[in-house]
């Protein structure tokens, strides 16, 4: 039982992949990552290479599909306001994907460390909060914080934390319970039944997250991003004109 | 157990290169062929249009021209009918004049002939009562100048 609990302990830890220059330690997530770069690179490459415009081949007909699915699946998320944002939150849905999925092959998946999450939470928030500066103004979006009302001003400014502080939880804890158990299942039943729940656990549970982490993202960028209310004091001086004429 | 330092900047760095590849690597080259599609699509819907236009336009103009053609037709076949009518009347008018002359001449040398014959019927007449004046001078009695005269009449006349 102490072996096991060992055992888990150490599948648990975020080991250093090697270290440069005696002093930056970079984390086996990191070198993880760059494998799903690659293999998401070579993808994309093989998939686009010799396209044509007339008669395509089935790779290039697969590739026309993968990028209208991912266009239409985060367009629709995203709002008429804020398509600019496709590309970025495909990429983050890929790469979530692929990270999760990678488990698969007994890796460990970088989404279960940390900074990992932080990182992706950290360019939400901040890609969120620069659509809503690039949509509203600079006025616009601090004024945005006062509404509906001026006394939620406290919570929406606690939202600017909370939203990546969630959406970083959720993953990271999503993904490294899904792990612990994968562990465990493996290490009492290592033939056979891993296979069962490495289906849903890593598969079913990976792409849910990855599409949980871009669909919040999604909503808040597409929260952000609609255009400035006209000011409800300006409303109410036009409404007395109206009322007065 | 949990773990957090500067490998949260590679992370970011790493998701920002993987943006830009995936950008580069999938988007750019697959938007590029679905709009050269789609404006290929575009020219040759435009170039089917203008064909058709261009035949409607061929179209209007055959008739327009076949019409002439049959405007010209008509034109030259009744031109043709009035010259040959023309030619008809000149030609008839021609011949009425030139068989009228021939009549007239015709007749003017009848009429020469006739004179000519009666001239020299008168000159034989004028022979004959000069030849009667002599021999009746000639002869004895009237009896047997009668007689004469009337052998050299009848004789004449066969």
């Amino acid at each position: 039982m102490k072996a096991l609990a060992h055992k888990l302990v150490e599948e648990l830890t975020v080991e250093t992949a090697f270290t440069i220059g005696g002093k930056i330690q970079i984390a086996e997530s990191v070198v993880i990552t760059w494998v799903v770069m690659a293999i998401i690179t070579f993808l994309c490459i093989w998939l686009t290479r010799n396209m044509k415009v007339r008669n395509p081949g089935k790779r290039q007909l697969a590739a026309e599909f993968i990028v209208n699915w991912l266009d239409s699946f985060t367009g629709d998320m995203l709002g008429e306001h804020a398509l600019q944002y496709r590309e970025y939150m495909s990429t983050v849905l890929l790469f979530i994907g692929f990270a999760n999925i990678i488990g698969v092959f007994g890796v460990k998946p970088p989404t279960k460390d940390m900074n990992v999450t932080i990182a992706l939470s950290l360019m939400s928030i901040i890609l969120i909060e620069a659509a809503g500066i690039r949509a509203k103004g600079g006025k616009g979006w601090l004024r945005s914080f006062t509404e509906p009302i001026a006394i939620v001003t406290p919570i929406n400014i606690l939202e600017v934390f909370i939203r990546p502080l969630s959406l970083c939880m959720r993953l990271f804890g999503n993904v490294l319970g899904a792990f612990v158990i994968m562990e465990l299942i493996k290490m009492l039943v290592p033939v056979g039944v891993p296979v069962v729940f490495s289906l849903y656990f890593d598969f079913f549970d990976g792409l849910i997250q990855a599409y949980v982490f871009v669909f919040l993202t999604s909503l808040f960028i597409a929260e952000a991003a609609e255009p400035a209310a006209p000011r409800p004091k300006k409303v109410r001086k036009a409404k007395k004109k109206a009322v007065q004429a | 157990m949990l773990r957090i330092d500067l490998n949260i900047v590679w992370e970011i760095i790493n998701v920002l290169i993987l943006f830009a590849l995936v950008k580069k690597f999938l988007f750019k080259p697959v938007r590029e062929i679905l709009k050269k599609r789609n404006d290929e699509i575009e020219a040759s819907y435009q170039a089917a249009e203008k064909t058709n236009k261009d035949a409607d336009d061929l179209k209007a103009q055959l008739a327009a021209s076949a019409s002439k053609i049959a405007e010209n037709e008509e034109k030259a076949v009744a031109d043709a009918k009035v010259k040959g009518a023309a030619e008809y009347d000149r030609i008839v008018s021609e011949a009425q004049s030139k068989s009228e002359q021939i009549i007239s001449e015709a007749r003017d040398k009848a009429k020469a002939v006739a004179d000519q014959e009666k001239r020299k019927a008168e000159d034989e007449i004028t022979g004959m009562v000069k030849e009667a004046a002599a021999k009746i001078a000639e002869s004895e009695s009237d009896e047997k100048l009668y007689d004469d005269f009337l052998k050299e009449v009848s004789q004449n006349e066969q």
